[in-house]
């Protein structure tokens, strides 16, 4: 039965059968795909102002092909973007209205309800008149900033919630469905004697309320620069922020971490959160929700109790994982907060991930940590963080003369990294390990100190790994990774690994060997030139096989 | 890996019976590799790869290639994701549509991925090559190769024979695809200023010519 060509099948889609974890990859590769588009974009731009050739101005900008298409889908938009808005779409059941919104998104609302103001409600300075909100989440100014001058000893990471990486996507899951708590994810909530509903918590005071700068710039342009070509009116309520649901993120969360080895279990005491946003209605009904990532399943998740009608919840209730030891050094701890919605759409209103590799084990005291808009330590969807500059010197035995060095030595020098983009803030502290595969020792490691505040850090580091004949360095790789430094953890940017990637180390096929070709030609090219320093600037990539 | 420099962003998409190799050919194409564990894929995905599009005219149009960034929609072939890949056939430029020599259901299944993609594609006779996938599998061949020519010769479309295992007409494939949209971009703007060329992409040489393609019927412009 033939269908009619029907250019107006541009209604959104009805993607309801997908499960949370395949929304999440499909708004993952879109992502990527906007990605591609942006870059398309400037390009089109530059050669729409150099070239004059309409012919030619045809084919390169793709025009050739857009054309063709409007003639039988009227409004040429993108199927990325109708799936996006089919993602967000279900989300939002009919007649719902989303909590009241920040001033920006008033212009986009279709199906509008002139939003009330919120007493200290925010201005978010972003392109008003025009966007797809991928950057929906608005990091607002806080409405009050609590000076407290009594910190406690044990200090919070000051994470400011801005993002300025460009491609930052709004999670398409601004809310979740309400579910029960199957037995797995039963609350072991356990009060503390020691505190009492009503009474502070003791441990030490929350941190100064975070300054959240205005929605990034760079992103807003950037997204705004594909709604001009890509959506017309009719679309563009869709990727309005209500649809979402958002809620701002504000506040902090204090918790403690313990793992108790002979009963090999994990125990969050998740304590308190304090000025928590105003979900809905002027209120809130908290709760908050583990997950031990990568493991998002039910297995993984585990909740406390809902505060009713609390903007600073008192929990004093522990989450318990049954997990080895071992197995908990490769996951990462996600805590959220979450508002609890009778009707079953709760709101998202915070977070916490810590990388439990780099957790510091014997501090067991409870913690304050800024909560921070939704974020996913997901396969990357940027592709390189950024570049390092350096060089490498190879100088075989006995070629310096008077038999020395006694073994071929490697010398490495780290000089800087370049365009860091980092995962959170504005700014990072980092630092740059070193191992020369396969050997993956602790005596193997090498590291620079930590440069802060620095997204082009210099570090001007030298190192020397010795024992090599001239074959070894063919069955090895240097890898270099650059790292976030944050307080009580760290997170890997991405690295690079120079070896001749043959997939292979001494006849054994091993994951490290996987160098991209640049990476190829620098150390063929260390071999090729002994006692000559070998540089280099490289891409720091994120998609660094893991070694094990 | 892109940086907005290169001259053209061509867009493809791989579509078939799920199981029959579409991101196995993708990766092997871009990656030169191949797993065997079979990972269905989650709705939609893509790889990018730049290639060089170079020309070696008579008129002596020589030297600097055409840098092609290649963008690589990979589709679900589940069923149940048909609604949501549907929707990424009006983006791209040009079809790699694939079955499984060693099934005969995913053969059948060609004509109505053809009228799936004459309904939802940019244009009514958007550029396609026909895949016969895991040719590698000799032993287990359900489809003979004459019969799968005869289709793709009805449709006026070209037929390869690949393997994602050990590459054979991968790269010739995504190719002849590509060459026939620079052939078609051509003939929308009615100049012959893009030379015929071979295809290099980087780390991958081509050193055959690509053979003459008939014209492909009219263009949509």
């Amino acid at each position: 039965m033939a269908q009619d060509i029907d250019t107006d099948t541009d209604a959104l889609l009805d993607l309801s059968f997908l499960t949370e974890e395949e929304q999440e990859a499909i708004v993952a590769v879109l992502s990527r795909d906007s990605r591609l588009r942006v870059l398309e974009e400037g390009r089109i731009r530059k050669l729409r102002e150099s070239v004059s050739d309409p012919n030619q101005l045809k084919v390169l900008t793709g025009d050739w092909f857009c054309d063709v298409r409007s003639k039988r889908h009227r409004h040429n938009h993108f199927g990325s973007d109708l799936v996006r808005a089919s993602i967000r779409r279900k989300k939002k059941p009919k007649g719902e209205r989303g909590p009241k919104r920040s001033a920006s998104a008033e212009d986009l609302e279709v199906i509008s309800e002139p939003a009330s103001e919120e007493e200290g409600a925010f201005e978010v300075p972003e392109a008003e008149d025009r966007l797809p909100q991928e950057a929906a989440h608005q990091l607002p100014q806080p409405t009050e900033t609590q000076e407290d001058a009594s910190q406690s000893s044990k200090q919070v990471p000051e994470g400011k919630p801005e993002s300025t990486n460009p491609f930052y996507t709004v999670n398409a899951e601004g809310e979740e469905a309400n579910t029960d708590l199957s037995p797995d994810s039963l609350v072991t909530g356990q009060s503390n004697g020691a505190f009492q509903n009503g009474q502070e918590a003791s441990a030490g005071s929350p941190p100064k309320s975070n300054s959240a700068d205005p929605v990034n710039k760079l992103m807003s342009s950037s997204i705004s620069s594909l709604s001009s070509s890509t959506l017309s009116g009719s679309m563009m309520s869709l990727y309005s922020d209500s649809d979402l649901g958002n809620v701002e993120v504000r506040g902090c969360i204090q918790f403690a971490l313990q793992y108790e080895a002979k009963k090999k279990e994990l125990q969050i005491r998740v304590v308190q959160c304090r000025d928590l946003a105003e979900a809905k209605k002027q209120r809130s009904d908290p709760y908050v929700k583990s997950y031990l990532l990568p493991d998002k399943s039910n297995n993984s998740k585990r909740k406390t109790a809902v505060k009713k009608r609390s903007l600073d919840p008192i929990f004093n209730e522990t989450l318990k994982y049954k997990i080895e030891q071992l197995e908990l050094q490769g996951r990462i701890l996600n805590l959220s907060v979450w508002h609890h919605d009778a009707l079953g759409r709760n709101l998202f209103m915070g977070e916490v991930e810590l990388e439990l590799s780099s957790w510091d084990w014997s501090n067991t005291g409870p913690a304050w940590f800024n909560l921070q808009p939704r974020m996913r330590v997901l396969p990357d969807i940027l592709g390189s963080r950024g570049k390092l500059l350096f060089a490498l010197k190879f100088i075989p035995a006995g070629t310096e003369g008077a038999g020395l060095p006694p073994t071929g030595e490697l010398h490495i020098w780290v000089k800087a990294a370049q365009s860091l983009i980092p995962i959170r803030s504005g700014t990072l502290d980092s630092f740059v390990q070193c191992y020369v595969l396969p050997d993956d020792s602790k005596t193997s490691c090498q590291k620079t100190r930590v440069v802060k505040r620095s997204l082009s850090p210099l570090f001007n580091h030298t190192m020397v790994y010795d024992g090599f004949q001239a074959k070894d360095l063919s069955e090895a790789c240097a890898e270099f990774t650059v790292w976030e430094h944050e307080t009580f953890s760290k997170q890997q940017l991405g690295g690079i690994r120079l070896s001749l990637g043959t997939g292979s180390s001494y006849g054994l096929p091993v994951a490290w060997m996987d160098s991209t070709e640049e990476e190829r030609q620098v150390w063929e090219r260390l071999l090729a030139e002994p006692r000559q320093w070998v540089e280099a600037l490289l891409p720091l990539r994120t998609n660094l096989t893991p070694r094990t | 890996m892109s940086d907005g420099d290169y001259d053209y962003l061509i867009k493809f998409l791989a579509l078939g019976d799920s199981g029959v190799g579409k991101t196995s050919i993708l990766y092997q194409y871009t990656d030169g590799k191949f797993n065997s564990r079979f990972i269905t894929t989650v709705g939609i995905d893509f790889r990018e790869k730049r290639v060089v599009y170079r020309s070696n005219g008579p008129d002596g149009i020589s030297g600097r290639g055409q840098r092609i960034h290649l963008q690589l929609w990979d589709t679900a072939g589940q069923e149940r994701f048909r609604s949501l890949t549907t929707a990424f056939f009006r983006d791209a430029m040009g079809f790699l549509l694939l079955f499984d020599l060693t099934n005969e259901q995913s053969f059948l299944n060609v004509r109505n991925w053809i009228s799936q993609l004459q309904m939802h594609a940019y244009c009514e006779n958007p550029d396609i090559v026909l895949c016969g996938n895991k040719s590698d599998m000799e032993d287990q061949r359900m489809v003979k190769e004459e019969e799968a020519k005869e289709l793709a010769e009805k449709y006026g479309i070209p037929y390869f024979e690949t393997s994602a295992v050990n590459g054979t007409n991968v790269s010739k494939a995504v190719e002849t695809l590509l060459d026939l949209i620079m052939k078609r971009m051509e003939r929308c703007v009615d100049k012959s200023w893009i030379p015929e060329g071979v295809v290099r992409s980087n780390g991958h040489s081509s050193t055959e010519q690509l053979h003459e393609e008939k014209d492909k019927g009219k263009c949509g412009c």
